[in-house]
């Protein structure tokens, strides 16, 4: 366990940080705060108008308004859930990631890159010719393309990735809703408050 | 056709499929509009199916009231999904809203809520069908002058199971395949996306039961309350006992007295030892020297109880003692010196 004279010391230390400094981090900082939008409670705000459509339904099986409206939240959180999973695909982001693997400009620069590999002679350079021998010029050309095409699949592997987090993270949301609802409607079976 | 939001498309309203489940649906608008895509082949024209959702007073738009209010009264954001028959949706929703006897709004969500689980797991299952045989067609397949048509054709006997045509051995024999060999070929190539299937099943099921049981619970919350009124009473009762007065030993006749009872309490044992000898002796046919009585063994402890609760009377016959508290659970509370409120909840 931490000391308390430690803690004192990290604490000084921590006044010193001046926070993430490479472009990486404080775009990674600036994202601390964003939260899946399924973890956002359902408020009287938000979801007004279906909470008190759903509360006047089920009012007659409950034994408070209080009580109608919580199972009525529980109801909208299990809704939403179920709604975002049905309307949610990586189709899309999967279908983008073909279409730019199947595409001209991605098997022309592969093609280039061949080219160079067996040190023949390409039909277009994108590196600004420099006074270096051929053999440099050729490595630094090889790089930028096999770079650029890196990049671009990863960026589109990426998002795919950033999507099935999301899916993941959409199945806990939607099991913790599932296992609220179920909670609720046992209590209002024993007729206990929420 | 109409787009909507979830890629689900609107039929024509004269299909005999949207027409017929006009009547069926509650409020008049039609099922297509909730997203629902009938089939047009009329494998739905069950007159208990229609007579069901007449009388399902919670079905809105093919979906429950609470449902409907809780997508604020959206219009496509059911369960079915392109390729899917909304009639076999409705009349298995209808189906679960009967068999479960779902009469209040909120019964009827929860109905709803089951017969969507069912519905997504078969679903899984059907998927799952449908990415082995994609396996077994490319397997099958592969060659780049093969048309739409063959491997269509190809698709559909494997969906219909249809192994022993003699197109079908021809193919299976030109890639050194049997259909086991083919099955398990599949099943190694796609097993990520069955494993996840898999694990689909398993978390609709899981939530499933949670539901059915929370139904139950819901429909029988008269029984249960009743119930947990009666255990209250029980609790309360053996409260109650702790407070009635343990009978107290006087000192002196405690001798005689445990003496007595000892010999009322052994009467039986010792009967029960004669009935086990004979039974013995019949079974075994052996001679009685060579079996130790019980009775013997008895009287022998007897003997030693009875010298033991000379020298020491707190060591006296177990049964005897025992007796001393009414109530032996208010004794567990009294020895573990619980205050009251405690012992109410305990």
């Amino acid at each position: 366990m931490t000391s308390p004279k430690q803690k004192a010391a990290n604490r000084l230390n921590s006044i010193k940080s001046t926070g993430p400094r490479t472009q990486k981090g404080i775009r990674s900082a600036s994202l601390n705060a964003v939260k899946h939008r399924l973890s956002l409670p359902v408020t009287e705000q938000l979801f007004g108008k279906e909470i008190a459509d759903v509360a006047a339904l089920v009012r007659g099986e409950c034994i408070s308004d209080q009580q109608a409206t919580e199972l009525a939240k529980r109801i909208i959180d299990y809704e939403r859930n179920a709604q975002f999973l049905l309307e949610f695909s990586t189709d899309e982001a999967e279908a983008e990631l073909q279409t730019w693997i199947r595409s001209g400009p991605r098997l022309e620069l592969n093609q280039l890159v061949g080219v160079h590999e067996n040190k023949q002679k390409p039909w277009v350079t994108f590196t600004a010719s420099r006074k270096m021998t051929k053999s440099k010029q050729r490595l630094e050309e090889l790089s930028f393309l096999k770079g650029f095409v890196r990049i671009q699949d990863k960026v589109l592997l990426d998002k795919i990735a950033r999507l099935k987090k999301t899916q993941t993270a959409a199945l806990r949301y939607q099991k913790r809703a599932v296992n609220q609802l179920i909670k609720a409607v046992h209590r209002l079976a024993r007729g206990e408050e929420f | 056709m109409k787009q909507l939001n979830n890629g689900q498309t609107i039929p024509q309203e004269s299909n005999s499929g949207s027409t017929q489940t006009h009547h069926l649906v509650d409020a008049s608008p039609p099922l297509a509009q909730s997203g629902a895509a009938p089939s047009t082949n009329g494998e739905n024209n069950s007159p208990q199916a229609k007579e069901g959702l007449g009388h399902t007073p919670g079905l809105q738009n093919g979906q429950s009231t609470i449902s409907m209010a809780a997508n604020n009264n959206r219009i496509g954001s059911l369960a079915v999904l392109p390729g899917e028959s909304g009639d076999k949706y409705l009349e298995g929703l209808i189906s679960t809203i009967q068999e479960l006897n779902a009469r209040s709004n909120m019964q009827i969500y929860y109905a709803e809520k089951i017969f969507q689980r069912m519905w997504s797991m078969k679903r899984y299952e059907e998927q799952k069908r449908a990415c082995l045989i994609a396996e077994m067609v490319k397997a099958l397949g592969g060659s780049f002058a093969e048309s739409a048509d063959e491997r269509l054709a190809l698709t559909k006997n494997l969906e219909a199971g249809v192994w022993d045509t003699p197109g079908m051995d021809k193919r299976l024999k030109s890639k050194g395949f049997t259909p086991q060999s083919l099955t398990q070929k599949a099943f190694e190539r796609c097993m990520d996306e069955v494993l996840r299937f898999e694990q689909l099943i398993a978390v609709a099921m899981h939530s499933m039961i949670g539901l059915q049981k929370s139904y139950e619970s819901l429909v029988h919350r008269s029984i249960m309350q009743e119930r947990l009124k009666l255990q209250n009473e029980l609790l309360k009762r053996d409260l109650q006992a702790i407070d009635v007065k343990s009978r107290q030993i006087n000192p002196d006749m405690s001798e005689h007295k445990s003496d007595e009872e000892a010999k009322d309490a052994s009467e039986p044992i010792k009967a029960k030892g004669e009935k086990a000898f004979q039974r013995g002796q019949s079974q075994d046919n052996l001679a009685p020297s060579d079996v130790t009585p019980k009775e013997a063994k008895l009287q022998a402890g007897e003997h030693r109880e009875a010298e033991t609760s000379e020298a020491d009377p707190k060591k006296a016959d177990p049964i005897v003692a025992k007796p001393k508290e009414a109530n032996p659970r208010a004794a567990r509370l009294r020895k573990a010196d619980v205050p009251v409120n405690k012992q109410e909840r305990l």
